[in-house]
């Protein structure tokens, strides 16, 4: 199994090493972790952008105060603080030595396909760990109007498209099944 | 005065206590009630600030008082927000309650429960705060029917909370525990860093649009920079004091030996899943206070856990014979790995190789991680409504960068004579 930190470094390490924006890593960690062992996992708790665990905000903190990331902040003209990580070379060292594990090939085709199917857009990517977190909770067939719907309890304002887009991710991924609509 | 409006100050005010930061605190009939109770009176023999008197000798202040504290500014949001009466009765109560799981020298004796063979890393004082509601019977008859709307608002929230707006006040970014126990703790310490502007806060706290949670409007965002920038310094000055940090280990060890040499009583400290369960606990933790838990061990003379205690007490403190920023001083990449994610076998084992070579007792020497956090709160931690009505995050709106990067230390304490050796010690083992 994963420790958290090789995880996440594995995780920038796939992406080329560098990932852009916050709400685009928690949501990847989200994902990997659903799909691939760690021996520690992070809690997700919902928030504005979708499921956020403040643990893995902090670790990521202290990854940058290890060196093992280095955090670029820019402003954008919409005062947005925009976080981008980047793997170091000491970062490099530590994932060097999984790099061909078994784990890490499993980190690589979570990032692929999350890559493939969203380009890396915060946005579908929150649809999509939104929609999982509804979905998973309940573990009962869903339509999208009623994701929707569901949504509006945690604060989600997502119209049936969003959604769609987000369920679509999670098809993709594995993490949900469409039924056959009855005849 | 109208009998109907005096009638409703009766209400309120069955009974005033004096507070020195908000002078007389009403309390109505109920809450009263509760406050009488033994499991809440208990609160007055809990200090906030566990050992930081040790840095500060008038940081002797209780959780009693801050209870009733957090009850009086919680009111004051309640009544800003236009809550009515039934909510408003609600939220008092269940920040009079807030803290009433917390247990001798508060998150200390926690960390000591959550520990894998007591009862792991869920267990907390919330949970605790939880059983006492529904177990204690002298706080289940006060609260009566109230019961089942104040555990919704208390944490750990649940997606099912149907009140979120309420659970805000008593725990978020901006509740009423944190504007309470930062000004009290100042006070007490004798600093100004947890000195802020609570009425300007008080003025501009308002409800998101979507009624679900507590924001603060634009014009009130100084005053909430003064707020977060009074906690990131009282952590800086008090919470995270090395003094009181060294004090807080050597207590953790101690009642670590306690446990395990039987001076304390495991059994009664381990909870199952059944209710009945959970009643044994609280029957055995509500009598432990801060000096009870001092005192049992301290009557097993001879024991190593009673000299820890003993040696706090005398403030004969452990000193720092070797510290590690593992950010600055580890240069080699996967020795800082293997330093930042020690596990608790590990620690253990270090402690004992570095105590053989310093020819001391193990139970001497503490190796502790900490993570210095500069962060001001967390993202998305406290909301503000602009102008346009549009919510956002405060760190998207302040001007001052919301997070810097955390420090992480590795110490290793001993006593004061065998620094030198230690020293040596810990950097053979720990490969520096």
């Amino acid at each position: 199994m994963l420790d958290p930190v090789d995880a996440v470094l594995l995780l920038v390490h796939t992406n080329g090493d560098r990932i852009d924006g916050r709400t685009v890593i928690q949501k990847l960690v989200y994902f990997t972790q659903l799909l691939v062992p760690l021996s520690r996992k992070f809690h997700f708790v919902p928030h504005f952008y979708g499921p956020y665990s403040s643990e893995l905000a902090a670790l990521l903190d202290s990854l940058v105060g290890l060196r093992f990331l280095r955090a670029e902040v820019t402003r954008t003209p919409r005062h947005r603080d925009m976080y981008s990580y980047r793997l170091t070379e000491d970062g490099l060292a530590v994932t060097s030595r999984l790099q061909d594990s078994g784990d890490a090939k499993k980190v690589l085709s979570v990032i692929e396909k999350c890559r493939s199917l969203t380009a890396l857009n915060p946005d579908v990517l929150s649809y999509a760990a939104k929609a999982n977190h509804i979905l998973s909770q309940r573990r009962r067939a869903y339509t999208d109007a009623q994701v929707v719907a569901e949504g509006k309890k945690f604060g989600w304002h997502m119209t049936p498209d969003q959604v769609k887009r987000g369920v679509d991710v999670l098809l993709d991924l594995g993490l949900a099944k469409r039924k056959k609509a009855a005849n | 005065m109208p009998r109907e409006k005096r009638l409703r100050t009766k209400y309120w005010k069955f009974k005033s206590i004096r507070d020195p930061l908000y002078g007389f605190v009403g309390f109505t009939n109920k809450e009263i009630d509760l406050i009488s109770s033994s499991a809440f009176q208990r609160l007055g023999y809990l200090k906030q600030l566990s050992h930081a008197y040790q840095v500060y000798p008038s940081a002797v202040h209780t959780r009693f008082e801050h209870s009733l504290g957090t009850l009086h500014v919680a009111d004051r949001v309640a009544l800003n927000l236009g809550f009515d009466n039934t909510r408003r009765r609600k939220v008092r109560i269940a920040a009079l309650l807030h803290d009433i799981g917390h247990g001798p020298f508060s998150h200390l004796i926690e960390d000591a429960l959550k520990s894998e063979d007591m009862n792991g890393p869920d267990f907390s004082h919330e949970l605790i705060t939880r059983w006492v509601l529904t177990e204690d019977r002298d706080i289940r008859s006060s609260l009566g029917g109230l019961a089942s709307d104040v555990l919704d608002i208390l944490p750990p929230r649940t997606e099912e909370c149907r009140d979120t707006l309420s659970a805000d006040i008593i725990s978020s970014g901006l509740d009423a525990d944190k504007l309470d126990y930062l000004r009290r703790d100042s006070y007490h310490v004798g600093v100004a860093y947890g000195s802020f502007d609570l009425e300007r806060i008080l003025h501009t706290i308002d409800v998101t649009p979507d009624q679900k949670n507590l924001c603060v409007q634009e014009k009130g965002k100084d005053a909430i920079e003064n707020y977060r920038l009074g906690r990131y310094l009282m952590h800086a000055q008090v919470y995270e004091h090395h003094a009181r940090i060294i004090a807080d280990q050597m207590f953790l060890r101690a009642i670590g030996l306690a446990l395990d040499f039987g001076i304390l009583d495991k059994r009664a400290l381990r909870v199952g899943r059944s209710e009945s369960s959970h009643r044994k606990f609280l029957d055995y933790y509500l009598t432990l206070s801060d000096s009870s838990i001092y005192e049992e061990i301290l009557q097993r003379r001879g024991s190593k856990a009673a000299r820890i205690l003993s040696n706090i007490r005398d403030r004969k403190l452990l000193k720092r014979a070797y510290e590690l920023d593992l950010g600055l001083d580890v240069h080699d990449a996967l020795k800082r790995k293997e330093l930042s994610t020690l596990t608790k076998e590990r620690v253990s084992q270090l402690e004992r190789l570095i105590a053989r070579d310093a020819g001391i007792d193990p139970s001497d020497v503490i190796i502790h991680g900490r993570t210095i956090e500069i962060k001001l709160f967390q993202p998305y931690d406290i909301l503000v409504l602009r102008r346009n009505g549009e919510v956002r995050s405060f760190d998207d709106m302040s001007p001052i960068s919301a997070s810097a990067t955390p420090v992480q230390r590795l110490f290793v304490f001993c006593p004061k004579n065998k620094k030198q050796k230690v020293r040596h010690a810990a950097r053979r083992h720990l490969g520096i």
